[in-house]
């Protein structure tokens, strides 16, 4: 039987990308922002999850070099054991993908390419499964 | 039993369940650098505090399965389950033998040659294992090579990494027997406790101040309450500070010792000298500050302290002395490690650098000695030419540098060729809990640790002290004192410089640095949250806060404006600390050497000094320029041929040029009574200190200079 597991799928822009569920916590409408002059363009602010200070990474400005739209979510996720946010525009949901039919990364946009591990086809779409460790490691290094 | 002895057995003990969790990590298949690193640096601090304890069987055993993790680590050997086994086996023999030690107090009796032998397999050229369980435990080195890096003790992992790595190992390992009797007398708190008792008395404090925020003063009854809440919370906040409180000697208390011991090894007389040891630290820093400590004092005997008849040739005393500083400055605490040894030869340095492939030659050639000598601090560097137990193995510096910078800290490193070398570690007085200045800036509040904050000063507007400008720079003049300002509107994008505001002076180490801000909202007790590891590069905050409204602010760190400050140069070179004296009648000029000419250059027209090297210049249509900020800056050249240092970029006019100087220069104050006296480019001259210096053309210069506009420069 094939192996599935749950992914937590959403949008920016007209981009769509999923993450595995366990990394996703939760979800917050809109979050107030406190700006950081001088971090990398990429992080939004920081952002008051009860009582904790976290980081806000801009998947809008990782994909397209844009700013945040004025209504956004937060996916608050866990990353080398830190709690951070990942500003998006919209949930899609939770899908049971089976990993076996995954495509290669070759089939994104090469612009993508270095953030993801892989491309699931679900329904007419293609999905782009983030690599939150590839991504951080760029955030990183280019600062 | 001894204190030293009961430390270090906490310590091991925590260290093998490190190593069991790094090998089976290993094991499966995380072969990162890190992981290596970590399992290495493991037995290496077993083993190098052991050669001072004088615990020769553990030494032995850790030394050798250190000797195999070398070849891991520099990827000789790509480790196999055997070799894992093997490994896990000394954990285990070393965990069995130190419980032993914990229970008896002395070295239990045995050999370990069964595991010698396996480990000899990995290693080329090893015949059988000479194991003399009587023997010295740290052989001397001949004449050692110069400072630099030396392998010491680091604690691998912070306790959280600990408890998680001791899970994973606990299903593999031997179980600890019972350590009793080196803990009776304390209890050891994870530090994460400690930390969330920290966090909740934050949380508490603000509940407090929202608390008082909404008491009224009519109700009695409810005052009295929230007067009671307020003392009371005001005692468990300082009650858990203290507990978190301990002096830096906490951190020194080895090291005398260990003075002692390494000196004699290598029979060197040496003055240990500690000052300001009842500066308090944070727990948390105590601990992250021990090792590195161990390292730079190990590095100083080993390699910066020459043996006496070596120093009295250099006719210096026979004794050594080796001294440790802490000093606090503003909401910094400073670390010396101070000798006068024979210092660190950049050169040599470089050579290294090269011939170990950090560097290209031309890189290398490209650096500066006080750059060459940091290299210290990169990862694999050892001039060491033999690999002795003191050191030589180039795990040292870098992780001092590692654990300070986990801190928040710096390491830097300044030594003089003959005379010594001082090791400083800035590490912040990062207490959870902190007295600051909130400030706003447009929307945004920021906070400003009260204790960097000297006093505050309306600027601008029909009261407050004008805002003036030298050269690209902001003053303003506080008791005739010149203070540079920073905007931090435009420090942080958020628009120009406002003709009015709020200079917050702070000071930052020995300089201070007027923030200039829209408005201070008072002073309040916040809480610091530390940042997440995409702005831990980011010097300028020391962290972040909530507010009692709960949105976050960020926490300033003024040192860290100084660079927006365009006078300072390298070094003090030219900076306020010299606090320029005011006076009407004056003016401020700069006096810089260019070839055999003193030139003075008035400060008004100053935007900035720079470095340059004569590499650097180019010619166009006949007249010197160099590339700059992206455009062509028309230099003057009055060297007569000689090679310049330093550019002195000035503005008149809205032309801009650069003058070549062999010097930066220094700012004076003079009364401008030039002899007139024409020459190219020059209008005039007078004896400044003494010297006839001549004063530079502006309107002169200007002509050869090109509008700012044209100059594709972007300042």
């Amino acid at each position: 039987m094939a192996h599935l597991a749950a992914h937590c799928a959403f949008r920016v822009g007209n981009v769509f990308l999923a993450l595995p569920v366990r990394a996703v916590q939760e979800i917050i409408d809109n979050p107030r922002h406190t700006r950081v002059p001088g971090a990398h363009p990429a992080v939004s602010g920081l952002i008051n999850l009860r009582g904790h200070v976290l980081t806000s990474i801009s998947m809008h400005h990782i994909l397209s070099g844009n700013a945040d739209p004025s209504q956004v979510l937060s996916l608050i996720c866990e990353f080398r054991e830190e709690t951070m946010s990942l500003v998006v525009d919209e949930v899609i949901g939770v899908f049971n993908w089976d990993l076996s039919l995954l495509q290669p990364t070759s089939v994104a946009p090469k612009l993508y390419r270095k953030f993801i591990s892989g491309v699931y086809l679900q329904g007419e779409r293609d999905y782009l499964l983030l690599d939150a460790h590839q991504l951080i490691d760029h955030l990183m290094s280019a600062h | 039993m001894d204190d030293l002895l009961n430390d270090f057995l906490i310590e091991a003990l925590d260290l093998l369940e490190t190593v069991d969790g790094d090998l089976l990590a290993i094991e499966r298949g995380d072969l990162s650098k890190e992981r290596v690193s970590s399992l290495f640096r493991g037995l290496h601090t077993i083993k190098g505090t052991c050669s001072f304890l004088g615990l020769p069987r553990i030494e032995t055993l850790a030394h050798r399965g250190e000797a195999v993790l070398v070849l891991v680590r520099d990827g000789h050997l790509i480790p196999d389950s055997d070799l894992i086994s093997v490994l896990l086996k000394v954990s285990d023999r070393l965990r069995a033998v130190l419980v032993d030690l914990a229970g008896s107090g002395t070295e239990p009796e045995g050999n370990d040659n069964d595991l010698l032998v396996l480990l000899d397999k990995w290693l080329p050229g090893v015949d059988q294992p000479a194991v003399k369980e009587t023997s010295a435990p740290i052989a001397a080195p001949q004449s050692p090579p110069p400072p630099e890096a030396t392998p010491a003790p680091v604690q691998a992992a912070l306790p959280a990494e600990v408890e998680e790595k001791s899970a994973v190992a606990q299903g593999q390992a031997a179980p600890v027997a019972s350590t009793d009797s080196a803990t009776d007398s304390t209890i050891r708190l994870n530090i994460t406790v400690l930390d969330r008792l920290m966090n909740q008395v934050g949380e508490l404090v603000l509940l407090r101040n929202r608390f008082l925020m909404h008491t009224s003063a009519e109700d009695e009854v409810l005052g009295s309450l929230a007067s009671g809440l307020d003392r009371l919370t005001s005692e468990i906040q300082r009650t858990v500070l203290t507990t978190r409180l301990q002096p830096v000697s906490t951190a020194w208390s080895r090291l005398p010792r260990l003075v002692r011991d390494t000196s004699k090894q290598l029979s060197k007389n040496v003055d240990l000298v500690m000052e300001g040891e009842n500066v308090e630290l944070d727990k948390a820093v105590i601990d992250a500050v021990r090792d590195p400590f161990t390292h730079l004092v190990r590095n100083s005997l080993d390699h910066g302290i020459e043996d006496s008849a070596s120093r009295k040739a250099a006719g210096k005393s026979a004794t050594a002395q080796l001294k440790l500083i802490a000093e606090q400055v503003g909401n910094q605490v400073y670390l010396h490690v101070q000798d006068d040894g024979r210092g660190i030869d950049p050169a040599k340095i470089r050579a290294k650098a090269v011939s170990k492939g950090m560097l290209t030659q031309a890189e290398a050639d490209a650096l500066s000695d006080r750059e060459s000598v940091n290299l210290i601090f990169h990862a694999g560097f050892s001039t060491a030419d033999v690999v002795t137990n003191v050191s030589g193995r180039g795990v040292g510096m870098d992780v001092v540098r590692t654990n300070i910078e986990q801190l928040g800290g710096s390491v830097e490193v300044s030594s003089e060729l003959g005379v010594g070398t001082t090791i400083t570690l800035r590490i912040p007085l990062t207490l959870a809990i902190l007295q600051a200045l909130l400030v706003q800036v447009q929307d945004e509040l920021y906070a400003i640790p009260q204790v960097s904050v000297t006093e505050l000063v309306a600027v601008g507007g029909k009261t407050g002290t004008p805002l003036q400008r030298i050269g690209r720079s902001q003053v303003i003049h506080v008791r005739d004192r010149a203070l540079p300002v920073v905007s931090l509107h435009e420090s942080f994008g958020m628009g120009t410089c406002p003709d009015k505001g709020l200079a917050i002076v702070c000071t930052a180490g020995k300089t201070r640095v007027a923030l200039l801000v829209d408005a201070a909202l008072g002073t309040q007790e916040i809480v610091v949250k530390p940042l997440g590891m995409l702005l831990k590069g980011l010097t300028t905050y020391g962290g972040a806060s909530l507010l009692g409204d709960g949105r976050v602010a960020l926490i300033l760190e003024p040192s860290s404006f100084m660079r927006d400050v365009y006078l300072q140069l390298e070094e003090g070179q030219l900076s306020f600390d010299e606090q320029v004296e005011v006076d009407s009648q004056k003016e401020s000029i700069l006096v810089v050497d260019a070839g055999r000419r003193r030139l003075i250059i008035p400060v008004k027209a100053l935007m900035r000094i720079e470095k340059t090297d004569a590499v650097d210049r180019y010619s166009l249509k006949g007249s010197p320029v160099m590339p700059y900020r992206g455009g062509v800056l028309p230099l003057v050249d009055l060297m007569e041929g000689r090679a310049p240092d330093h550019v002195i970029i000035c503005r008149h006019r809205d032309m801009v040029f650069g003058v070549l100087a062999s010097s930066p220069g220094s700012v004076q104050q003079i009364h401008i009574n030039p002899l007139p006296y024409e020459d190219q480019y020059v209008s005039g001259t007078q004896v400044v200190e003494g010297k006839v210096a001549e004063y530079i053309n502006l309107d002169d210069l200007a002509d050869l200079a090109l509008p700012i506009t044209q100059t594709g420069i972007s300042f």
